[in-house]
């Protein structure tokens, strides 16, 4: 590889995007390909169609990938080369992390510091627990290496000599080391060293070499080290997959995919090989996308989404047609500090087992079911009360109700471990056991969903929900009522949702640079020059510069602070401005403002090019009753329920509560004082009829 | 089953509810304060009491509070709290614990009767006294420590008592950030207000308050049956602390674990009198470091509450060292006196559970505290250090042990916030105890001071090692450094003692400069660097029955070996 003066971007100086791409139009055929750990999900449009397709996830997942296209082109009735666009979500980089099955990878790092990566922020993971382990790090003491130099907050005091360099090269070399991460104390400050340790490796190896000022130009050394390190461990596994799908995707004659990033904007192949911790949780990015995508609202301020599946759930947030970021995410105990889409799990889910505990308490999970046996009604050998089971009892899930067409439902088994469990907490009998598990995981979730509302200092109040996942659109509405939220959003095609947010994705770039001054006495121009630079760096990532919009926003905190918040900069930094927004948003986060310094910790800057919003029609055939059964609904009763083929009603026409809408992959519970509409679209909105639109 | 009046169902959705209030009085209190201690450190815990004073639900960050914060509620409804106060106390005799920890009690009154209070306690970055950072190594008498609060209302009414503000303020250094740590607490509790508010009409009255009673009646249901599944018997311990910080004496500590079915009574009879140094521990640290031992060999998960800790009795005669008398000094008695009960509690329970119990981990919190002469900055850290080697596993490296659980200084905001340079950062190979399973390594911090300033060191575990079990061998003593700049004279306290050999290696020199005693305050010119090598773990079982593959890691990782010219 070599590096002939590329900007920090642009790492090894080979990127090429073969010219600008053209804007998409809504009536291109596009394809969106989700890789979960069970299945691999397919959205594809075809003008104003929507056509899925669901295939297991293979070991090598770009097989998978390519079978599942060629399926859901089957159903359309079109060949895979009549593609324009393919946007694909993956867990290649997930899987490296959580299994450990990355690269042989190297650190270098300023004398007396290779240790910081494994000390952490010296915290034992759990107060209490004797047995627990700190996480396992990325890069064993071995492989840490350390360089004579020093930068301080300042600048560069000792220059790192290039001879010394050249040296630990070789020792790399004869180690056969698979890629190496570069963090040099206070690089985000000067970069100067760093750059120069990152060149002389890029030109003495052939592994990838990620930098921490490329990587990440914000300060704390151990986080900044931990984001780069786990670039470096998945960049080979990213590099080759990606490698290797380009290929296979252009033998069959469809466009080169572009590569959801956890920040919820997708990228091109090349710039996510080079970027690749970018690539973690690139899935539920998709999925809190899709979400947003189907919710047009503006009686809203913002969406709660909520995606239950088997054995967790998911929460995110969406405000201004925006998935709500953090820079603050771990996985498997490795901070990673780039901006990821903010996705909160709680460990319930429609397979959670609830039981009672020493202390007389009903619970519910975090233990599974799992898919093998599952709950108890899947008639499979389960005996033990799961909150499907619960569901079953409660009559949401009927007798016909298909459950993905595999196997028919045993309403006996799951009345019995309902019973069973009614007798163990001293209940009355199944239905009052049914209740209290779907009451208990119901608040279970409450608490998540509040954690990143009201702990955030957002009014749930004044959001819709939105509901997907198998089970989320059976709690969706129970939820709404406890939180106080009137409006509740299951997109139609909620079993592919993530898929589906592929297909509305916009194309998205960070980059980030620690500054640290005073807000008050700050040289606007200055800070203007770095956001220059931060705005050239995410230009060049993107596919089209001219329909890119920037977003520039300051991390600021009162000067003592160590907790920033962030705001936007504008157009010009005005700091005054700047001041009165940060004021009003720390007011809204903790409560109160204070008349303190304001400290402008970091700059950051994004570029976003808009992608088309998926045009899907949705007919439906008015003739969707399909039976009645009685269910009960906890705070309602029991009533007569009728169940309707959500499929095949027509737009428009209201559905009154109770009602039990069934589809393929998930059923919705309409409760008594709801009632549903189905859009245009297919997207069904339940309101709550007595809502007094919050007070 | 509890016997309380509520189903299952309910107890577990309040109990999520009430715990999730806690939460986020927690989060407001963090993200809100200036002090390092509480925003870099969690040095903080936030609670709900009922009307009664027992605790219903709390968010502890670092277990040094578990048992602290029942004395303070009690201290205040002796004061006739009304509707609209806010209490603030710090009194390490009527109710605080050090007085850094600063302690806020709201009466929580939706309807203006009293169902409850709201309680935050954090650690701020300065209350006073004699030494920047309140923690003074060499202090005789609480009056040295700090400003001393008994509880106080801070607002009446709904209204901030300014005169009781400024009289607080004007005996701080860095009133400004004060107020700010202030302003973050009363947030806190008013966001714990408005939660218990809002169940209140979601509930009603009568089943929170229910709800209370049943939350507490659950936790002291599963302890029970826990406690019952400990043989029973009488397990005795003692061990001892390096000198008060006056002397170099050690200070015993003897403990008499009773366990008779559902209870755990521990007596700390026979432990030395009140010193005249600052180890003194006011009884609710004993309490604390009793709770956190009892919390760590039975389920973590249970929620802690009053019944949490209902089958557990903790006596100290009056006037010893755990519980001592006005105007005893006590600052050192919530970090590192707390640690060494700890030690002792576990070394007694060991004998009840022996496999749940590892070696000794580090058993000291480093206590640095760095102060410009010019009273321009002040710095206070706690270094992590070994953790005791498992029954099946080794100890884990350089994390924080015991009562406390901070994180540390990022090393780029220290040198960007005060004139100090980082220059090692480290694991200590080799300080593990070895055994079939290892102790965890110590960790070396030198901190290169570039004024003139005022080092503070309160540690331990500087002579008495950490002890292995089952065969392992004891883990690594720390060691405390100082190098002056190379044309300064050595100042008052850093000549080696004449008279007698406190053993602990103070005196003595080696490529990082001249070892000084455990406890030791020293004014020192700009360029000292300060180096603080943490103790290491004990081992757990034979050496010599350690698995092949893990020698060969811990040689390849060189974590095993000293390094020759570090550690000779």
């Amino acid at each position: 590889m070599t590096d002939e003066g590329a900007s920090d971007r642009d790492r090894d100086g080979t990127k090429s995007k073969g010219g600008k791409r053209r804007s998409s139009s809504p009536t291109d055929t596009r394809v969106g390909v989700d890789v979960g750990g069970t299945f691999t999900d397919v959205a594809l449009s075809v003008e104003d169609r929507l056509v899925t397709a669901k295939v297991p996830t293979t070991d090598d997942q770009s097989v998978g990938v390519l079978e599942g296209i060629e399926k859901a082109c089957d159903r359309a009735g079109i060949e895979p080369s009549e593609i324009d666009e393919f946007a694909h979500a993956m867990t290649v980089s997930v899987n490296a992390l959580l299994e450990r099955g990355g690269a042989e990878t190297a650190l270098v790092t300023t004398e007396g510091f290779r240790d910081v990566l494994e000390i952490g922020r010296q915290d034992r993971p759990d107060l209490y627990d004797l047995e627990a382990e700190k996480p396992e790090p990325l890069v064993p003491r071995r492989r840490r290496y350390e360089l004579d130099e020093r930068t301080t907050p300042s600048g560069v005091e000792r220059a790192v000599d290039e001879e010394d360099v050249r040296e630990l090269a070789a020792t790399l070399r004869e180690r056969d080391i698979e890629s190496v991460a570069i963090c040099l104390l206070h690089a985000y400050a000067d970069p100067e060293n760093e750059r120069v340790v990152a060149d002389v490796l890029r030109e003495e190896l052939e592994v990838p070499v990620s930098a921490s000022h490329e990587v990440l130009a914000e300060f704390r050394e151990f986080e900044r080290t931990s984001t780069t390190a786990v670039d470096a461990y998945v960049r080979p596994a990213i590099d080759s997959y990606v490698g290797r799908l380009v290929e296979e995707a252009t033998e069959a004659g469809i466009p080169a995919p572009r590569i959801m990033q956890a920040n919820g904007g997708i990228a091109d192949p090349e710039t996510v090989r080079e970027q690749a911790v970018t690539t973690t949780l690139s899935g539920p990015a998709a999925g809190v996308v899709g979400a947003a995508a189907t919710v047009d609202d503006d009686a809203v301020s913002g969406l709660v989404t909520f995606d239950m599946g088997g054995t967790s759930s998911d929460v995110s947030l969406v405000r201004d047609g925006e998935a709500e970021r953090t820079t603050d995410s771990e996985i498997d105990g490795l901070p990673i500090r780039t901006p990821m889409v903010d996705v909160n799990t709680v460990g319930a889910g429609g397979g959670s087992i609830a039981w009672v505990d020493a202390g007389g308490a009903l619970r519910v999970g975090p233990r599974s079911s799992g898919a093998q046996p599952g709950p108890a009604c899947y008639g499979r050998g389960g005996t033990e009360p799961t909150v499907t089971d619960a569901n079953v009892v409660l009559g949401y899930i009927g007798p016909e109700t298909a459950l993905g067409g595999e196997f028919t439902l045993d309403v006996e088994a799951a009345h019995d471990a309902l019973e069973r469990l009614a007798d163990e907490a001293g209940l009355e009998n199944a239905l009052e056991a049914a209740r209290g598990v779907y009451r208990v995981a119901n608040a279970t979730m409450t608490r998540t969903i509040r954690s990143v509302t009201v702990e955030r200092g957002h009014d749930p109040r004044e959001f819709a929900l939105v509901a997907f996942g198998g089970a989320g659109p059976m709690h969706a509405a129970s939820l709404a009522e406890s939180l106080e939220v009137d409006r509740v959003v299951v997109p139609r095609p909620g079993g592919v949702l993530s898929a589906f947010g592929l297909l509305a994705a916009d194309e998205s770039y960070d980059a980030v640079r620690t500054v640290g001054v005073d807000l008050e006495t700050a040289d606007p121009s200055r800070l203007e020059d770095v956001y220059d630079g931060l705005v050239s760096d995410v230009l060049a990532d993107a596919s089209d510069t001219d329909a890119a919009r920037i977003e520039r926003t300051a991390d600021c905190r009162y000067a003592g602070q160590s907790f920033e918040l962030s705001v936007s900069a504008g157009e010009q930094f005005d700091p005054s401005a700047v001041a009165e927004r940060f004021h009003e948003v720390h007011e809204q986060a903790y409560g109160y403002a204070m008349d303190e310094a304001i400290e402008v910790v970091n700059l950051r800057a994004s570029a976003t090019v808009d992608g088309p919003d998926p045009l899907v029609r949705h007919d439906g055939e008015g003739d969707a009753r399909i039976g009645t059964r009685d269910a009960h609904f906890p705070g309602h009763g029991t009533h007569e329920t009728a169940v309707y083929e959500r499929d095949r009603l027509e737009p428009g026409a209201p559905v009154e509560g109770p009602a039990v809408l069934e589809q393929a992959e998930s059923t919705t519970v309409v409760p008594p004082e709801w009632t549903g509409e189905i859009l245009e679209d297919g997207t069904l909105v339940m309101t709550q009829a007595n809502a007094d639109g919050g007070e | 089953m509890t016997d309380s009046a509520i189903d299952p169902i309910t107890l577990e959705v309040l109990r999520n509810q009430l715990e999730s209030a806690a939460e986020e009085m927690g989060q407001t209190l963090i993200r809100g304060a200036y002090s390092p201690n509480i925003k870099e450190r969690r040095d903080c815990s936030t609670a709900l009491f009922d009307a009664e004073g027992r605790m219903v639900a709390q968010a502890e960050h670092i277990p040094v509070h578990l048992g602290a914060m029942p004395e303070a509620v009690e201290a205040v409804r002796e004061h006739d709290p009304k509707p609209g106060d806010v209490f603030v106390l710090n009194d390490p005799f009527t109710g605080g614990t050090h007085l850094p920890d600063v302690t806020m009690v709201s009466p929580i009154a939706p309807e203006d009767e009293i169902v409850g209070y709201a309680v935050s306690r954090a650690h701020h970055a300065d209350v006073g006294g004699m030494t920047p950072g309140s923690m003074p190594a060499g202090a005789r008498e609480i009056y040295q420590e700090g400003l001393r609060l008994p509880p106080i209302r801070l607002v009446e009414d709904g209204e901030i008592r300014s005169d009781v503000q400024s009289l607080v303020l004007a005996n701080v250094r860095n009133a400004r950030e004060r107020r700010a740590d202030f302003r973050a607490q009363l947030a806190a509790n008013e966001r714990a207000e408005a939660r218990v508010a809002s169940l209140i009409e979601e509930h009603g009255r009568e089943t929170v308050l229910a709800g209370f009673d049943a939350v507490i009646d659950y936790s002291r249901e599963r302890i029970v049956s826990e406690v019952e599944e400990l043989p029973d018997g009488v397990y005795e311990a003692s061990d001892v602390l390096e000198g008060d910080g006056i002397t170099d004496e050690d200070v015993r500590i003897e403990t008499t674990v009773t366990v008779d079915g559902a209870s755990i009574d521990v007596d700390f009879s026979g432990t030395a009198e009140q010193v005249e140094g600052n180890l003194n521990a006011p009884i609710a640290v004993a309490k604390s470091a009793v709770y956190f031992v009892v919390r760590c060999i039975t389920d973590p998960e249970i929620p802690p509450n009053d019944g949490c800790y209902a089958p557990v009795s903790v006596d100290a005669p009056e006037g010893s060292l755990l519980n001592p008398t006005a105007p005893a000094a006590v600052v050192g008695g919530n970090v590192e006196t707390s640690q060494r009960v700890t030690d002792v509690v576990f070394t007694a329970l060991a004998k009840a559970a022996p496999n749940r119990v590892p070696a000794q981990g580090q058993g000291t919190m480093n206590n640095l505290t760095i102060g410009a002469r010019d009273g321009s900055f002040t710095y206070y850290e706690t270094i992590a250090g070994g953790f005791g080697a498992r029954a099946g596993a080794d100890g884990m490296d350089g994390v924080q042990v015991g009562m406390t659980n901070t994180l540390n200084t990022p090393i780029e905001s220290m040198e960007t916030e005060y004139p100090m340079r980082v220059e090692r950062y480290a694991l200590r190979p080799g300080s593990g105890g070895k055994g079939k399973f290892r102790g965890g390594l110590g960790l070396e911090r030198a901190v290169t001071v570039e004024t003139e300033s005022t080092v503070s060191l309160l540690t331990e575990r500087r002579r008495h090692a950490p002890a292995g079990v089952a065969g392992g061998e004891d883990g690594s003593c720390g060691q405390n450094l100082l190098e002056l700049p190379d044309d300064i004279e050595k100042p008052d306290g850093l000549e080696s003692d004449s008279g007698d050999d406190p053993g602990d290696e103070s005196g003595t020199t080696d490529a990082d400069g001249t070892a000084v005693a455990a406890k030791t305050t020293v004014d020192v010119p700009a360029g000292t660097t300060v180096t603080v090598r943490t103790p290491g773990g004990g081992g757990h079982g034979d050496p010599d029955d350690r698995e092949q593959a893990a020698i060969e890691r811990d040689r390849a990782d060189e974590k095993a070996y000293r390094d020759g010219e570090r550690d000779a």
